[in-house]
């Protein structure tokens, strides 16, 4: 079963429909479906007015859940399907080292873990919402995560300029280029 | 089981353990619980990835499998090595020679690894450019394999963003016969290169079972010019860009009104005609042989001819201040 692309609407498809070049063909398409988010051209939520900023306006956010006994965190996606990236003090791997699978110790290893696990990944950008004042326990994961080495704040969506507007933004993607 | 409960019994009276973790000092062995995680659930998550990813939609279309060996691949550049995981960056001068991959085999057990990519193909939309692809590994060893397609380091052009490069491993039954695929070495010519992971599959499903899978992403650096021409013999390397969707434009009426007239006719104008003005305006204020002149520090302050219609004058402003459609020419 091979995957029918169309070039409709290229900001929804998961196509990237790309132009010019001398001997080689005119368009080519990139399937990868988080090319786009990578050079910040994706489509990313707005929200709706009345709700809560930040509810899903990013790519890729990590969400901490806290049960009686055990801690998971994942990174999720604005577009749905399962989370690409999941940590758990559940996890035979993790438990087996930990003293308590909800106390401090626990949450700053989990941020370790999960950070390590997004790198492999390949999402070194992730949306946070878990506000900084929220306890101990939840800043100490926060801080394990951002030292790992994943930065917690995703880059603003570029807007392609009309032709009318005043300024001309700089292109994300040719900034890293080298 | 038992020994798991034990083990967590143990941690529980050590009273060290609970020391550093209630001081949150305990930090946990990484290299550790990746190995156990391989071991325990880490198919699954690999599998996960490989969905956000597309790459089983792009590879088998509606089928998938979880990769129960662990793959290990990782790339030699200099003095460190550049591993891959699921996903991970690298940029192509890191991926220039050919990976160490390791995988856990039975003596005399058979093997296939092929390399792909499903990104970028310069003919089909739908094809892959096969990197690698070595057949019959026995017992793990990847170099003594039978090398059906010579290691091609990723080439993504210019501009196109980061494409996927895969490893999917795969166990045989038995010896499989390449001998309908086999090309001379080493093949330089990408049209030779263009596979279909779905089809090649699809004729030896009896024999082969997908069994590890490991995959990056990698954009553009200056390695890929100097691979497309002295390796591909290309005369030129390709510089591509996104093709963003035409801005809307409603259909024009007949009489627009409470419209600035000239707002409204700059948006149905020919873009060859305004480029050709901002172009022609922009050579006469430039010299062949002076310097440009210095920007003004206050470029408004100077004032307008006498009877210079409003419209004009925007416009003016615009072209004074670089606002606008001067900064596309």
């Amino acid at each position: 079963m091979q995957t029918v692309l169309r070039r409709c609407n290229p900001l929804f498809s998961f196509t990237t429909p790309v132009r010019l070049s001398c001997s080689f063909p005119s368009y080519i398409y990139n399937r990868n479906p988080r090319n786009l988010e990578k050079l910040c051209i994706a489509r990313k939520p707005a929200g709706y007015h009345l709700e809560r900023p930040g509810k899903y306006q990013f790519w890729h956010s990590v969400r901490l859940e806290r049960s009686s006994r055990h801690i998971t965190a994942s990174v999720i996606h604005s577009g749905g399907g399962s989370p690409p990236v999941t940590a758990s003090t559940k996890e035979w791997a993790l438990r087996r080292w930990l003293y308590s699978t909800n106390d401090v110790g626990a949450y700053s290893n989990l941020g370790r873990v999960l950070g390590h696990r997004c790198l492999a990944t390949g999402i070194q950008e992730i949306h946070c919402d878990l506000s900084h004042d929220s306890g101990h326990k939840t800043q100490a994961f926060i801080q394990e995560l951002e030292k790992s080495g994943v930065t917690l704040k995703e880059p603003p969506q570029y807007v392609n300029p009309a032709p009318s507007d005043r300024e001309r933004p700089e292109k994300p993607w040719l900034v890293n280029e080298n | 089981m038992a020994s798991r409960i034990s083990e967590i019994k143990g941690n529980k009276n050590n009273i060290e353990m609970e020391n550093l973790s209630r001081e949150n000092k305990l930090v946990v062995p990484l290299d550790k619980v990746e190995d156990d995680w391989m071991r325990t659930v880490g198919p699954l998550h690999i599998k996960a990835a490989a969905e956000h990813y597309g790459v089983f939609d792009h590879l088998y279309g509606d089928a998938y499998f979880v990769p129960n060996v662990a793959l290990d691949v990782f790339y030699t550049s200099g003095a460190d090595e550049v591993p891959v995981y699921r996903g991970n960056t690298l940029k192509p001068s890191q991926a220039a020679n050919c990976p160490t991959v390791n995988f856990e085999a039975e003596p005399g057990s058979l093997w296939t690894l092929v390399m792909t990519t499903p990104d970028c193909h310069l003919e089909s939309e739908n094809s892959e450019y096969v990197h690698w692809l070595v057949g019959n590994i026995k017992g793990g060893k990847v170099s003594e394999g039978e090398t059906i397609w010579d290691y091609l380091q990723p080439f993504p052009f210019r501009g196109v963003g980061y494409c996927r490069y895969i490893f999917v491993l795969y166990k045989q039954t038995g010896p499989v016969d390449y001998s309908a695929l086999k090309k001379t070495l080493p093949c330089l010519n990408l049209s030779e290169r263009t596979f279909s992971t779905y089809d090649f599959y699809c004729e030896r499903q009896d024999l082969l079972t997908p069994a590890g899978l490991a995959f990056y992403q990698a954009d553009w650096d200056s390695s890929v010019t100097s691979l497309l021409r002295s390796t591909l013999n290309m005369t030129s390397s390709p510089v591509y860009s996104y093709d963003f969707p035409e801005p809307y434009r409603p259909p024009q009426k007949w009489f627009p009104l409470k419209q600035p007239f000239n707002l409204y006719m700059d948006r149905y104008r020919d873009e060859k005609q305004i480029a050709k003005e901002f172009v022609v305006k922009k050579l006469k204020r430039t010299h062949p042989f002076k310097p440009p002149e210095p920007p003004l520090q206050f470029p408004n302050c100077i004032p307008f001819k006498k009877g210079t219609p409003s419209w004009l004058k925007l416009e003016m402003r615009k072209e004074r201040l670089g606002w606008g459609r001067i900064n596309d020419y």
